[in-house]
């Protein structure tokens, strides 16, 4: 009989995760057998909320679903709605929504960066611990991030949970002095931005080289953020509506969250899912040249080159983001003049509408059916992070391969929590504890 | 300068400080040059937000629903030393109360004099603040903003 020996660690970390979730390892001679990321935070049931709620209650439902990027859920929601409608919302509110998620972009990396991975790649074991030690570097990440919420509250009213987004529109248009100083303090912020850039660049991130498909929207024009196409980096590009083609969300044992899988030739029973990757670094890998050339300067000076294969340089991919978010606001409000609406008028029909838009961590894909009086019949929302999941599970194995899974229990608990934090996870605001359980035989 | 900042959300115990301020508010209607010189704040995001709102101050006085463990309704006031995170972080995306302070202490960025005053929320923390422990906290808040400006 084999004598088997079961180490079991319960260590109450991962603090920079959004969520309740462990990891399992079970390793047989030094090669891993299992792992599972269980997520067993409770289901928190907004798609079914949202059943018989008129379409005006919408936009700020969904916001409470997250409060770092309750944005990216009201774009995600007005389009969906917009499309079943057959509302075409202008250029005004166009533009000023992009104004709007580059705000959610700015603060949500900001915070990601300094606050989450930081710590990881700089041997702090949290922000108090790296701010003693970088204190100009944590004092950057919080101006950006206090301007990323700034510029919420100039369309959004408020920073958390913000209240001004409406199907057709907003519900109030800043005034040109709001407007104008939000862009002087946007004009300021370009230096910071340019020096993190170079900064995340300058990070000794571990080594990682995997091949993995990358999803995102692009759009013939811009860095994608409200509209445009689903693409892969298989070279798949589909409309919006046809995302259920490609992809679905399965139920795994180990999990309360669904995990979210490609099916490259179609979403037949005998098909095998693929994991996929959303977020900065797939949005970035797939739309490099969508970037102006001031923001791919700052990149190539630093050396880096997208597309990448190291899952790390997600954290540079954020700063490069947060660089292009800043100037695209500015663009934008250079030209601002009030309208003489901030929203178009929208009458209800029954029909179905879809809904993708690039949140911080990744594709947010929503799809409603609504009645002819504007009342939700049915919602899906697809969040990134249930995309991310099974990527997670996959760099996790190929990422603990290769750092050795010989070494000591707390450094293999170390390492596997930078590569999940590494994707800003975000399965709720709740309790976080990561219990690493390693199973050796 | 002196803050007096209610940290809170709308719901159950938690809405205490919020609801201090919004008495010391009322309380200035009667005598307005007693609180010149004080600003009356809510806050519903530390981290980054919270030290913003500090800046400046000489004295910030942190008004919030505590849970230690203590009796439900008995009064806290602690010193900024007294305030410390714990070990594990108390959660992930924000930072709580004690983090932000060590933060900025860390990044230098404190004002002169931090109080943290509170009342224990107890297990029943869904429950709103009784009118009389509103008034029992927000008295107790005066009489620290009394001897701050006398200490001058």
């Amino acid at each position: 009989m084999v004598e088997q020996k079961v180490v079991r660690i319960q260590v109450p970390v991962l603090a920079r995760v959004e969520g309740e979730g462990a990891l399992d390892l079970r390793v047989r001679d030094g090669t891993l057998e299992g792992l599972a990321l269980r997520i067993f935070e409770p289901p928190r049931l907004f798609e079914k909320f949202l059943e018989g709620r008129e379409y005006r209650e919408v936009p700020d439902i969904v916001a409470r679903i997250c409060g770092i990027c309750p944005v990216a859920y009201q774009m995600s929601a007005v389009h969906a709605i917009e499309a079943a409608f057959d509302v075409q919302p202008g250029e005004w509110v166009r533009a000023l929504r992009r104004v709007l998620y580059c705000g959610e972009w700015i603060e949500s990396h900001a915070l990601h960066i300094h606050l989450l991975a930081a710590p990881d790649f700089l041997g702090a074991e949290n922000v108090i611990e790296l701010a003693a030690r970088y204190p100009d570097e944590v004092r950057r990440g919080l101006r950006l991030q206090g301007l990323g919420n700034r510029i919420i509250r100039l369309l959004g009213g408020r920073s958390v949970h913000p209240v001004g987004v409406c199907a057709g529109g907003f519900f109030r248009a800043p005034t040109p002095s709001e407007a104008a100083k939000v862009l002087a303090e946007l004009r300021a912020a370009v230096p910071d931005a340019e020096a993190l850039v170079a900064w995340t660049a300058s990070l000794e991130l571990p080594p990682s080289d995997q091949s993995f498909i990358s999803v995102a929207l692009r759009h013939p024009d811009e860095y994608p953020m409200n509209e445009g196409h689903l693409v892969t980096s298989d070279g798949l590009e589909i409309p919006v509506e046809r995302y259920g083609d490609q992809f679905r969300e399965v139920q795994v044992p180990h999990s309360t969250a669904l995990h979210s899988l490609h099916f490259p030739s179609g979403t037949g029973a005998e098909q095998i899912g693929q994991p996929y990757l959303v977020g900065p670094l797939a949005r970035l890998n797939l739309n490099w040249d969508r970037l102006p050339p001031a923001v791919q300067d700052g990149v190539t000076r630093s050396g880096l080159q997208f597309p990448s294969r190291n899952m790390f340089h997600s954290i540079v991919a954020r700063a490069v983001e947060i660089h292009y978010a800043l100037l695209e606001a500015v663009r934008i409000l250079e030209q601002y003049r009030c309208p003489e609406s901030p929203a178009v008028a929208v009458t209800p029909r029954a029909g179905i509408g879809y809904g993708c838009t690039e949140a911080p961590r990744g594709t947010l894909w929503h799809r409603y059916e609504l009645d002819d009086k504007g009342d939700v019949i049915g919602a899906t929302i697809v969040p990134p992070t249930s995309q991310n999941q099974a990527r997670i599970e996959e760099d996790l194995r190929l990422a603990l391969e290769a750092y050795g899974l010989g070494r000591p229990d707390e450094e293999l608990r170390r390492f596997s929590e930078t590569v999940i934090r590494n994707y800003d996870p975000c399965i709720s605001c709740a309790t976080h504890f990561l219990r690493l359980r390693v199973h050796r035989t | 300068m002196i803050a007096v900042i209610g940290i809170g959300s709308p719901f159950g115990f938690d809405r205490l400080g919020w609801d201090v301020v919004d008495r010391l508010r009322a309380r200035t209607l009667g005598a307005p040059a007693q609180w010149s010189g004080v600003r009356l704040e809510h806050n519903d995001r530390l981290g980054a937000p919270l030290l913003a709102q500090m800046r400046g101050a000489r004295l910030v006085v942190l008004v919030d629903a505590l849970q230690t463990g203590a009796e439900p309704g008995a009064l806290s006031r602690l010193e900024l030393d007294a305030v410390q995170p714990l070990p594990t972080g108390s959660s992930s995306h924000e930072l709580g109360v004690a983090e932000t302070l060590a933060l900025g202490r860390a990044l230098g960025e404190l004002p002169p004099r931090v109080l943290v005053m509170g009342l224990e929320a107890g297990a029943q923390a869904r429950r709103a603040p009784t009118q009389v422990e509103v008034a029992r906290l927000g008295d107790a808040v005066e009489r620290e903003l009394a001897e701050a400006r006398l200490s001058r």
